[in-house]
């Protein structure tokens, strides 16, 4: 390194950050999520099994005790999202992990999109299209 | 493991974990300690919870595509060997709930990566404080639907 003779110099030396991938944005997901779900899975859990009992429930009950209220149709909504979502990304995570054939790494994450996104759009359809009781 | 060449250079290419089996059993001989059962804990939870959530998605969309097996499915939860199925739900979401916490709280604030030791503590405190009077009312829900009141 020649610094000595050239003291003044000063090099600049412009780096490009790297593009975040999509990895990370899932980490991210991963934690917002979670904190998310802190509320709003452990406040149905809370809801559903220790203030309500299973053995009280029956379908005119979701319909009138529950999703006639659209505070908890949003409830369900954000939950059903959030935690479908977080669920099959940490399962991807798990098969990663363990699937160390790349052809059989594809067939699942095909897997978790089409049949994840199956079953999301039933729960969302039903939450959104299940119909309010008259009053 | 299979095929082994032996060979100058293929001993280590041999040893790269490329089967299952060996993966398993190594992240369990990994000795990280409190570390290593809580992210195993932490794994069979969330898969615990994902399986649960899958079913519970497909019944509770019974109530807009098919009411009466809705009810069907409602007898199923209704039954013993699924409401000691709920508790274990009850567990496994408030183990990783409060794992969780503890993970995303150590990936933001780095400086408490010293109070691993304490911060697991903490963990099964917060999840024994909840889980223990959840586990006693869904008990008593359990021993009331076959007729015993305590």
């Amino acid at each position: 390194m020649a610094t000595t003779a050239l003291p003044n110099r000063v090099t600049i030396r412009k780096v490009k950050p790297r593009p975040r991938s999509l990895e990370s944005y899932a980490w991210f997901f991963m934690r917002l999520s979670g904190v998310a779900l802190l509320l709003l899975a452990v406040g149905h859990m809370v809801m559903q099994h220790i203030q309500n009992d299973v053995h009280n429930a029956s379908l005119q009950w979701v319909l009138q005790s529950r999703w006639a209220f659209t505070w908890i149709r949003v409830w369900d909504f954000a939950l059903l999202g959030l935690a479908f979502v977080h669920g099959l990304n940490g399962f991807h995570t798990v098969m990663v992990d363990y699937m160390h054939n790349a052809t059989a790494l594809k067939v699942i994450r095909l897997l978790i999109v089409f049949v994840g996104g199956v079953i999301l759009l039933m729960g969302a359809i039903a939450i959104i299209g299940a119909p309010m009781p008259l009053r | 493991m299979g095929s082994c060449i032996a060979g100058k250079g293929q001993e280590e290419e041999n040893y790269m974990p490329n089967n299952l089996g060996l993966t398993l059993e190594q992240s369990v001989k990994y000795q990280g300690r409190f570390g290593q059962w809580a992210w195993i804990f932490h794994r069979i939870s969330g898969l615990a919870v994902l399986l649960f959530l899958t079913v519970h998605i497909l019944d509770t969309s019974f109530v807009y595509f098919a009411p009466p097996l809705y009810e069907e499915a409602l007898k199923l939860y209704k039954s013993v060997p699924f409401g000691i199925g709920e508790i274990f739900l009850m567990a496994a979401v408030l183990y990783h709930a409060a794992n969780g916490i503890r993970v995303a709280l150590v990936d933001f604030f780095p400086q408490l990566t010293t109070r691993q030791r304490e911060m697991w503590f903490v963990v099964w405190g917060v999840f024994l404080i909840t889980f223990i009077p959840s586990a006693y009312i869904m008990g008593r829900g359990i021993l009331r639907s076959m007729g015993i009141n305590i």
